[in-house]
């Protein structure tokens, strides 16, 4: 019954204490926001704090929810806030020894069995790379590209979303692009 | 509009260029493009460029993201009831600690009043229990009246004690459990099976006058509701329970006051024969 509904109705459903609204809103976007928060912040760990800390703060926030802003943007934006939160506080605690792109480098990476030891390492090597490139992004550059690589958005979801002209968007692609290229490119690696 | 302050391209196609890149583009602009490419290096080298970028990040989605499981959302329990909501959007089902946890979390003044119920219902419960027994306690108490104040002759009551032990021995041998209430007849139970046993109970012969003493008592009883004549129906049941007892019959005292009115009282007619 809920399925059939937008997720506008579904949040005005939520706010006239229908319990299984808002659990319909969190079921259509939690992988999403996941997805968002995973790319942004390139940590599992924070990213699952973030995309739970993410659905609480829209439920607190229920009442105060315009109609006139879509629920994915609004979603999205207190996602992207979140993640912003979690890295400042994220960098704060490891103060100035490390990068908070460096403490990415802590994480363990598990690689298929049948790479060879060489090969896991120049696998894991890249993935550092890409995370740190990713990571370095300004966040408006990164939470676009997260969008269209991680959410699989197209670029007017992705404008309708964040509520901003087409062209900017695909602007902000293409420059997250190049600078990511040129990330890459000073971090020379073998490409398979 | 194309906001070209992010990039160093000159090239006019970069918009279409980036379109063309995630195939977000008509068939007559992806042919444009195309024709483009075959002219401008820049652009080409930037799609090539942009093509491997998104390799890499596509391999870092595959090695660590597909794998990950979706986390399970939820609103703890404490924030839904700050919440005008009461909703809890965990789709776990309870546990039992959750639930008992749930269950003692509810407010001070529920759970005094129902512990005020629980104390108000023991406290029912001990007055009945107490009643009851102090009932018991009466009869009891009513025996030893009955054989303190008992104005009958022994010898007369003994012989009257064992004109009807004998003659219930000789009825009810076979069916103790119909001998208890022997003494008491009931007219309202006389069904014909019951006829036919009360035609084998003893006769007892009972003069006009002690009938009309005994109809005077019943009388008496009816019109004064006295703490005497209570306390005499008393004495009267405890004479009867002193001699059903003597006679091992035990009489059932609650039937004794349903019927009270009903019933003809052995005991008045044992004082009116102990007065002759």
């Amino acid at each position: 019954m809920a399925t059939n509904l937008t997720d506008e109705q579904l949040v005005e459903q939520a706010v006239n204490e229908n319990s299984e609204a808002f659990g319909e809103i969190v079921k259509r976007w939690e992988r999403k926001i996941f997805a968002l928060c995973f790319g942004m912040l390139g940590r599992e760990d924070e990213a699952r704090d973030a995309a739970q800390e993410t659905f609480i703060a829209a439920y607190r926030n229920l009442k105060n929810f315009r109609g006139e802003a879509k629920v994915s943007s609004w979603l999205h934006r207190i996602a992207v806030n979140q993640c912003l939160t979690t890295k400042r506080r994220t960098k704060t605690r490891s103060e100035s020894f490390l990068d908070d792109e460096t403490n990415a480098e802590e994480k363990v990476f598990v690689a298929p069995a049948r790479l060879s030891p060489a090969r896991t390492t120049e696998q894991n090597e890249r993935l550092k790379v890409i995370r740190q490139a990713v990571g370095s992004l300004p966040p408006d550059l990164r939470q676009v590209i997260v969008m269209k690589e991680f959410e699989d958005m197209t670029f007017q979801e992705i404008a309708h979303t964040l509520e901003l002209p087409l062209s900017t968007v695909k602007s902000r692609v293409y420059t997250a692009l190049k600078q990511l290229r040129m990330k890459l490119e000073r971090t020379p690696l073998e490409v398979i | 509009m194309f906001d070209y302050n992010h990039q160093n391209s000159s090239c006019t196609f970069a918009e279409q260029t980036i379109s063309y890149l995630y195939d977000e583009i008509d068939v007559s602009g992806k042919a444009a493009v195309e024709k483009h490419l075959r002219i401008c290096a820049v652009c080409a080298d930037e799609i090539t460029g942009f093509g491997i970028v998104r390799s890499s990040i596509l391999d870092w989605q595959r090695d660590e993201f597909y794998q990950l499981e979706t986390p399970k959302i939820e609103i703890p329990n404490n924030e839904s009831k700050k919440l005008p909501l009461g909703i809890s959007v965990s789709n776990k089902t309870q546990s039992w600690i959750g639930t008992l946890r749930e269950f003692l979390s509810v407010s001070p003044a529920s759970v005094a009043i129902a512990a005020l119920l629980l104390v108000t219902v023991f406290v029912g419960l001990i007055v009945i229990n107490h009643n009851s027994s102090g009932n018991n306690q009466i009869a009891v108490g009513g025996d030893k009246n009955a054989t303190q104040t008992s104005v009958l002759p022994e010898p007369e009551n003994k012989s009257e004690i064992a004109s009807i032990n004998s003659s219930n021995n000789s009825t009810n041998v076979n069916s103790p459990e119909k001998s208890s209430p022997s003494n008491v007849i009931k007219v309202q139970e006389l069904s014909p099976k019951n006829l036919q046993t009360a035609a084998k109970l003893p006769v007892v012969k009972v003069s006009n006058n002690a009938r009309a003493a005994s109809r005077t008592a019943v009388a008496a009883r009816k019109t004064k509701n006295s703490p005497t004549v209570r306390r005499l129906d008393v004495s009267n049941y405890a004479a009867v329970n002193t001699l059903s007892a003597k006679a091992g019959l035990v009489p059932k005292l609650n039937n004794i006051e349903e019927e009270e009115e009903e019933t003809l009282h052995l005991a008045d007619l044992l004082n009116e024969v102990g007065g002759k």
